[in-house]
């Protein structure tokens, strides 16, 4: 079995987040900071070490600034819902995921001022978001990569100019963080929202949101409710990462995903990045010399993720995802990745496109063997 | 975590967050000042978290080691 769908969820996971998800539930499964006894301290230390972690990966100063969700989307839910009013203005791209858009789009229907900026071929120009800048504007969003070409957005140029216009930054880090170099700080993002259970290797039902100095104090939260501290109020605190994390947090999940952030940490995100930018090149490489291979996006490797979509000539992408499979046991996504301005964009729609997205745990001879079945998969289509 | 002497008078180091005390922990653990998280005494707060039980004697060193604000100290008191 070949695993090429890491960018919806990464598998295998480091033998080290089942480990600790047995442990805690085993050991210290208490309530997170609810009761004061020893077990409740060990939970809400578990949490906290992952708070620390979260906080060095992205460059961000404070661990209290990062509130933990249930995945990314949550996060830009928390985020953008939080933040933006009827009468504001946001700037975003058409390469964006639904986790951005729909919430966009909701907050479109209420008075919210909304931006999507055409990418052509996939790219985004920085200037065209500085020409999208209103007297209103109180946000630009971006992904960091997108989850159909793999493409890097311009962070660092958008980044310098959203703080220059004294405009908030939020980057979506789905695809991005744990296998490329994020750092809040040196980046001038405001904003990241970050999901556990892909590049950070964490399991599902994790994720979150951190918060530059800049925007904190500035959300509104989504959800109210119990969080342990200030219990002789029956008003939201208005500090982090309390403001944003009302109810009982998946602990269980971020003890996992600490472990996953230590295996990140410890390989180091170069050493990955490194990895997966070779794997990157190996497939492209081998897709530009199939005939009737279609590739999606930027050619350089460098300018992308290790996520690679691809149509062939005469054929429908699931037709292909499903013959991968069945030939090859070769696992992958096809269709339209939950973005469909994306496809709109490089004309794909609606067919969608097959994806192939590589971890830290694949290897060249799966990029290989997965070319081979895609090169008689091509060569057979013409036969047809 | 070391525990304090049970001759020792002990004071609290009271915060808004419980994430913060476990914060607040970490650093008092890597100077070596005896420490210990509890959960909060009634009679001081009815907040429902923890506090820091430190040996009253500390408290200035602590208040010099914590940064209050972005700890969200609440205070230091008597236990
Ligand atoms: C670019 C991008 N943003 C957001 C998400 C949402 O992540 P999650 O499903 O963890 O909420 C994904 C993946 O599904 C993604 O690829």
């Amino acid at each position: 079995m070949i695993y090429f769908d890491n960018a919806a969820t990464s598998w295998p996971k480091p033998d080290a987040v089942p480990e600790a998800m047995a442990r805690f539930l085993r050991e210290c499964g208490a309530n997170p900071g609810r009761s004061g006894h020893a077990l409740s301290i060990q939970a809400g230390r578990v949490v906290y070490e992952a708070r620390e972690r979260v906080a060095r990966l992205l460059g961000l100063d404070d661990p209290l600034s990062v509130a933990f969700t249930k995945n990314a989307t949550e996060a830009l839910n928390v985020a953008l819902l939080g933040l933006l009013a009827p009468g504001d203005h946001v700037i975003t791209s058409v390469m964006e995921h639904n986790s951005v858009l729909r919430p966009l789009r909701h907050l479109e229907e209420r008075g919210v001022g909304v931006t999507r900026l055409p990418c052509p071929e996939g790219a985004l120009d920085p200037a065209a978001v500085a020409r999208a800048i209103t007297p209103g504007t109180r946000l630009v969003v971006l992904g960091h990569a997108s989850n159909v070409t793999g493409a890097l957005a311009p962070i660092g140029e958008v980044g310098e100019l959203a703080r220059a216009r004294g405009i908030l930054f939020c980057v979506d880090a789905a695809q991005s963080a744990g296998c490329l170099p994020i750092d809040m700080g040196a980046m001038n993002i405001d904003l990241v929202a970050f999901t556990g259970h892909k590049a950070l290797y964490g399991p599902q039902g994790t994720g979150g949101l951190c918060l530059g100095e800049r925007a904190r104090g500035k959300l509104r939260p989504l959800l109210r409710g119990g969080t342990g501290s200030a219990s002789d109020s029956d008003t939201q605190p208005d500090f982090l990462p309390d403001a944003l994390e009302a109810g009982t947090l998946n602990a269980v999940g971020i003890a996992g995903l600490a472990a996953g952030l230590a295996f990140v940490e410890e390989r180091t995100v170069e050493a990955i990045r490194r990895h997966e930018l070779a794997l990157t090149e190996r497939l492209l490489e081998g897709l530009r010399s199939i005939p009737g291979a279609r590739i999606l996006g930027p050619g350089a490797a460098a300018r992308r993720v290790a996520v690679v979509s691809f149509n062939l000539e005469g054929q429908s992408c699931s037709e292909v995802a499903t013959a991968l499979e069945e030939r090859a046991g070769i696992y992958c996504r096809a269709g339209l990745h939950c973005a469909p301005l994306a496809h709109r964009q490089l004309g794909t729609f609606p067919e969608g496109a097959v994806r192939f997205s590589l971890g830290a745990f694949n290897t060249a001879s799966q990029i290989d063997a997965a070319l081979e079945v895609v090169r008689e998969l091509s060569v057979s289509a013409k036969g047809a | 975590m070391s525990s304090c002497d049970a001759e020792t008078p002990y004071g609290v180091v009271l915060f808004r967050s419980v994430q913060a005390a476990l914060a607040a922990e970490k650093i008092l653990a890597g100077e070596k000042i005896a420490h210990k998280l509890i959960a909060v005494p009634r009679h001081i707060s009815s907040n429902c978290g923890f506090c820091l039980r430190i040996q009253w004697a500390d408290r200035e060193a602590v208040e010099r080691l914590l940064p209050a604000e972005k700890l969200g100290v609440e205070g230091i008191v008597p236990l």
